[in-house]
């Protein structure tokens, strides 16, 4: 029996607090060993400025703002590299105010057939609540939000819509959020304990994800 | 006259220059309109003042391939040197992907001048741990520079699918950065394994 096909992924770390973008450019990255001298040296900036910066280091790219930081990789075999840059990225800058952490997974995955892929709509999105309101209705995104599964405050959010990449065929795309929030927000102080999550739950998270989709998928 | 540093490409032949990390198509009449690849999109812009070329690089003949280069086009009152922005539809670019197989985690015993042994983990921990030898050719330059009794690497296998389509085998050893220890925290570990020592009745 054909099963849906993994086409694309990609991971991405997500903090959400006060950043000081200027800090997080490629030479401060190689100077404390967090990213090496010729990665760094080869970094593509996006742009470098008081209130973002934006680069793509090889294997990584990096977004900050002054609310929000992301790192991401579109490569699997990078995953464990992304976590140790924010891991080492926020060991130096302990003091960060950080209220929140995503740790998130995107996959499109290719449908073994037309016809599977509509079935994912039908499943997920039933068409009868729908009879006499739309002609011809459509999945066309589903969000839904469930409790940890942990003892970590947060929640988890899974999104599931059609591919928009056009080169995957009958593409189903699916995103997890894995969203973790600081005890005691107000204190300023989530930086120690949410990096802490990050080094034990990443490489659950993103196992966990995986799973998800592959279960909303029937792929199990 | 104003000059800007490009990087030229004639791509398939046709005398189409690339800019470094983009496109710039040249037209009768000069810089016309060009784009910018970022990772997973091409923003595009088209230059709606036409200017007159008035010299290019002297390297610039638009066969083979030009390390490095400049445009200058003339400065006059209405010249737009940086042209504004206006988005033209996006154009898919390729994509690589590494498709991992199996990896490890690896700590290194010992090196050699030319070699290093190391245990190896198993990242889902279903084979028993192992050890084997690697080439220092393995391993990038940055990453000689971390190479010693300790150190920790991640080793991948897979397939490595570049944008072209092409699929090759691939192996990739890269070794975990984190910052080094400070003083402080040195002094705090020392503290706490001595608290534990002293616990345990050493």
């Amino acid at each position: 029996m054909s099963v849906p096909k993994l086409e694309y992924e990609q991971a991405s770390i997500v903090l959400v607090g006060g950043f000081n973008p200027q800090i997080f450019q490629p030479p401060w990255f190689a100077k404390h060993g967090l990213l090496g001298s010729s990665e760094a040296d080869n970094a593509k900036i996006g742009v470098i400025h008081p209130e973002i910066v934006a680069f793509t280091a090889d294997w990584c790219s990096l977004n900050v703002t002054q609310e929000r930081f992301v790192a991401h990789t579109l490569r699997e075999d990078c995953y464990p590299r992304l976590r140790d840059l924010v891991k080492g990225t926020f060991t130096l800058l302990r003091h960060t105010p950080i209220r929140q952490m995503g740790l998130n997974r995107e996959i499109h995955y290719s449908m073994p057939s037309n016809e599977a892929y509509h079935n994912v709509g039908h499943k997920l999105a039933p068409k009868e609540p729908w009879a006499g309101v739309l002609k011809e209705p459509g999945m066309q995104t589903v969000a839904m939000q469930g409790q940890r599964p942990d003892d970590y405050k947060g929640l988890i959010l899974v999104r599931v819509e059609p591919s928009r990449r056009k080169e995957v065929k009958d593409g189903v795309f699916v995103q997890i959020n894995d969203h973790y929030e600081a005890k005691n927000q107000e204190a300023g102080e989530g930086c120690d304990e949410l990096i802490d999550v990050l080094s034990r739950s990443w490489d659950i998270s993103l196992e966990r994800s995986k799973k998800m989709a592959e279960k909303l998928l029937e792929i199990q | 006259m104003s000059q800007t540093a490009i990087k030229w490409e004639v791509e398939g032949g046709e005398e189409i220059p690339q800019l470094q990390g983009g496109r710039m198509v040249f037209a009768e009449g000069g810089f016309q309109r060009g784009s910018v690849t970022l990772p997973g999109q091409r923003l595009a812009f088209v230059n709606p003042k036409p200017q007159p070329l008035e010299s290019l690089g002297e390297h610039t003949n638009r066969i083979g391939r030009i390390e490095e280069s400049f445009v200058s086009f003339a400065e006059t009152a209405d010249a737009v040197r940086f042209p504004p922005v206006v988005f033209v539809p996006v154009v898919p670019v390729g994509h690589e992907r590494f498709i991992v197989l199996q990896s490890w985690e690896g700590y290194v015993l010992s090196v050699s001048v030319d070699s290093f042994v190391a245990r190896l983990v198993d990242s889902k921990h279903i084979r028993p741990d192992e050890e084997a030898e690697f080439d220092v050719n393995e391993l990038t330059e940055d990453d000689r520079e971390m190479l010693e009794p300790g150190a920790v690497f991640y080793w991948s296998i897979g397939y490595y699918d570049k944008p072209s389509g092409q699929r090759i085998r691939a192996s990739e050893i890269r070794f975990r950065r984190l910052p080094a220890w400070t003083k402080e925290e040195l002094k705090e570990a020392r503290e706490h394994a001595k608290r534990l020592s002293e616990q345990l009745g050493w």
